[in-house]
């Protein structure tokens, strides 16, 4: 269980990095906002790996609040877009 | 014990959603492919890491949680990723060479 508590570990890392090149090549502002909410998301699941290992109780609260208010980060970068194009 | 693989099991696939999801947000052409890669990674990787959650401590308060999370899971992540879509659009972001026909700017004109 450990093992492959590890090797999600790994690839999530892996994943995490790859989104990282994203943001930093862009190109543009829109592919940015993208690529935040996608580094969230594994952020957040790197967060429950972690809960899983070290067997922190209340992870699946944390998930229902990420996944209910996560959103609004990329729904502000979303106006600004828009907003700055009118 | 079974519960122990079905919590590996979605641990497992999560993190290979995620790492496809990501290597097909550096290879995809344009944004508009690049957000449909975002919507499909976040909305099941996620929703496999909360299985995993649930089947680590399965009782019935943690389903109800689960059921909660995984729904608004999943309409969130669509809807992010057509509003990112959206406002690409209105942004006048570039596409894909591939790309033949643009219903949107027709309809439009």
């Amino acid at each position: 269980m450990t093992a492959v508590l590890y090797t999600g570990l790994v690839m999530m890392t892996l994943a995490g990095g790859a989104v990282m090149v994203r943001i930093i090549i862009g190109p543009s502002e829109s592919d940015r906002a993208a690529a935040s909410d996608m580094i969230l998301a594994t952020i957040v699941a790197l967060f429950v790996l972690i809960g899983l290992l070290l067997e922190f109780p209340s992870m699946l609260d944390l998930l229902l609040i990420v996944s209910s208010a996560g959103f609004l980060s990329t729904l502000a970068l979303v106006r600004l877009i828009l907003r700055d194009e009118q | 014990m079974t519960i122990s693989f079905l919590t590996g099991f979605f641990v497992i696939c999560g993190s290979f959603v995620f790492l496809i999801g990501s290597i097909g947000l550096l290879r995809s052409e344009d944004i508009y492919c690049r957000t449909s890669t975002i919507a499909t990674a976040t909305g099941l990787g996620l929703g496999c890491f909360t299985l995993a959650l649930v089947f680590n401590d399965l009782t019935l308060v943690n389903c109800i949680k689960a059921i909660i999370a995984f729904s608004i899971n999943m309409a969130v992540s669509s809807v992010v990723g057509m509003l990112v879509g959206r406002s690409a659009y209105a942004s006048d972001a570039k596409m894909s060479t591939k790309t033949h026909k643009d219903e949107l700017a027709e309809h439009h004109s």
